[in-house]
């Protein structure tokens, strides 16, 4: 697959700048709109970190000029806005990160029959009211995440201390 | 080779004077393996009574198994005080039987009352339905709904995770107590002071050992802790079982009759609840009082290694040592930065059940930090000649006794 590489991340090119970002707005305001997509997994993983940024954005309001303009050009539709600015930010004001989850689709789930070396996945919005994917969490519980979770803790409170 | 490499530290460094050569194994042996063979032969005879009491004839129980899969809610006819969770497990499948911690039973509603008098811990989970944790291989005593608890379940509370993780880091504590009586010359009388009852939140368990007068100013050394680590793994390789005898408290005190603690904490545990009994546990030739349920056996445990052994200065009187460890099971193998991360960490005393006024062994604490430590855990691993890959059943080898 063609990468572009900028400081140390790639970055898939999609067809040079213009197409790149054409795709990743049209992605990002689907997926506003109804709060989970199925694409390849190249664009979902791609949409996902615009996703993340613009509710992040959002989340600042819009007496700022930068986050004015930002909104304006990813989602340029008022009905999005309107859901991004009334819906999502309220939803996410607890949360620091990670407004969305990522998860890839087996072969088997795939509607309809498709090339065999596309990865496809399923992107959608954290807190959306469609009935849950069927992921498995992490368990907290086992043994050697209790473990690593006490380890951490005391790292952190001793760079604190 | 290893043998010949382990005598060679202790001439190199020659401080290693406490741990015991290989020579000097059959000189002694007598005198300090007498207190074990005495309660492995009251072991043996309190197990054969028990059999021939409780069984005058076989009978039958119900035993409902309760899991997701095929075979759930399977109903199997089970031997009374014969049978255990183990071999109910050996019925449903292979992998249950191997990956079993213990057993989360449930009597039925008729027997009850009768049942709570033969019960290892009576522990109310719900106030509606109390539910008793056996080891995989304690005798079930009446009709009852199994349940068995695995290292890693999907679907479960985390009131179930815990018992499985005390009752594992409770079962690494009695391997440490196990390899003291081999790992110390017996000129110093090593013997288990206790079993600390720490969490692993806390990141490791620990053993409180006491040893002769004469060792007071011990330097712990890194060679001393590849070697306890070694003879830790050669017991663990031998994939012996965890045996468990429930017996009456006057029994039990006439079994640790030498040994003053553990009798005031059997009189404890007795007054508080009076009608369970006390379970001792075996481990090869090693007997001890436990306070719940050991996992089944040690092929579950996978990595494993003594990280430290702390001065105690809590009490005076007598020379305690504070012996700690780090283990995980093959279930939840972990990367080896991880594993070096929580190793660093278990090096430290563990505060846990002591208060803030104790001073221990503080002046050289502040060298640790600095100290960058190699992982003790790949000085004792073995490589395959023929994968390259580490072989994990075969530490017997590695036994440096041998």
């Amino acid at each position: 697959m063609p990468r572009g590489y900028a400081h140390g991340t790639s970055f898939r090119k999609f067809g040079g700048p213009e197409k790149r970002l054409n795709l990743l707005r049209t992605l990002v305001n689907v997926l506003i709109k109804h709060e989970r997509i199925e694409t390849t997994f190249a664009k979902a993983h791609e949409a996902q970190k615009y996703t993340n940024r613009l509710i992040e954005i959002a989340k600042r309001g819009t007496d700022d000029a930068y986050s004015r303009d930002m909104i304006k050009f990813w989602a340029p539709r008022e009905e999005i806005q309107s859901k991004l600015l009334n819906d999502l930010v309220p939803r996410f004001k607890e949360h620091k990160s990670d407004f969305t989850r990522l998860a890839v689709l087996s072969k088997q789930y795939c509607a309809e029959p498709r090339q065999s070396f596309h990865r496809y996945a399923v992107l959608e919005l954290k807190g959306n009211p469609l009935p849950p994917l069927p992921i498995q969490e992490k368990n907290p519980h086992t043994l050697q995440n209790v473990l690593i979770a006490a380890a951490q803790e005391e790292m952190f409170n001793k760079k604190e201390s | 080779m290893l043998l010949r490499r382990s005598s060679t530290n202790i001439h190199k460094f020659g401080k290693i004077i406490f741990l015991r050569e290989s020579s000097s194994l059959p000189v002694n042996q007598s005198s300090s393996h007498d207190d074990s063979t005495n309660k492995n032969t009251m072991f043996d005879n309190k197990l054969k009574q028990q059999m021939s009491e409780r069984i005058p004839r076989i009978e039958k129980i119900e035993v409902t198994y309760e899991g997701r899969g095929i075979a759930d809610n399977a109903v199997m006819y089970m031997n009374k005080h014969l049978s255990t969770p183990y071999h109910c497990a050996m019925h449903i499948s292979h992998g249950l039987a191997q990956r079993g911690v213990i057993a989360l039973v449930k009597p039925q509603n008729n027997e009850e009352q009768n049942d709570e008098v033969n019960q290892d811990n009576v522990i109310d989970n719900k106030e509606e339905d109390p539910s008793l944790i056996y080891s995989m291989n304690q005798p079930l005593d009446a009709d009852c709904r199994l349940q068995f608890l695995k290292f890693n379940m999907s679907q479960a509370t985390p009131w179930h995770h815990q018992q499985v993780n005390k009752a594992y880091w409770r079962s690494c504590a009695f391997i440490l107590g196990a390899i003291t009586k081999d790992a110390f010359q017996t000129s110093f009388s090593p013997h288990v002071y206790k079993f600390p009852d720490i969490s692993e939140k806390s990141g490791a368990f620990c053993c409180d050992i006491v040893l002769d007068e004469a060792v007071k100013d011990w330097k712990v050394t890194e060679e001393s802790l590849v070697y306890l680590t070694k003879l830790a793994r050669g017991i663990i390789s031998k994939q012996l079982k965890f045996e468990p005898l429930l017996v009456e408290p006057e029994f039990a005190m006439e079994m640790f009759h030498k040994d003053n603690y553990r009798r005031s904490e059997i009189e404890k545990f007795h007054e508080k609840n009076p009608l369970l009994p006390i379970s001792v546990y075996r481990l090869g030739n090693y007997i001890d009082v436990t306070s719940g349920p050991l996992i089944m056996n040690t092929s579950m445990i996978f990595h494993y290694v003594v990280t430290a052994i702390h001065k105690l200065h809590s009490n005076a009187n007598v020379n305690s040592w504070r012996m700690q460890g780090l283990s995980l099971p093959e279930d939840l193998k972990v990367h080896h930065t991880v594993w070096s991360l929580l190793e660093k960490r278990a090096r430290k005393l563990v505060r846990e059940d002591m208060y803030d006024n104790d001073t221990c062994t503080s002046s050289s604490s502040n060298k640790e930090n600095l100290l960058k430590y190699e992982s003790i855990e790949n000085k004792t691993k073995i490589y395959s000649k023929a994968t390259g890959q580490w072989v994990n059943n075969k530490w017997a080898s590695a036994d440096p006794t041998r």
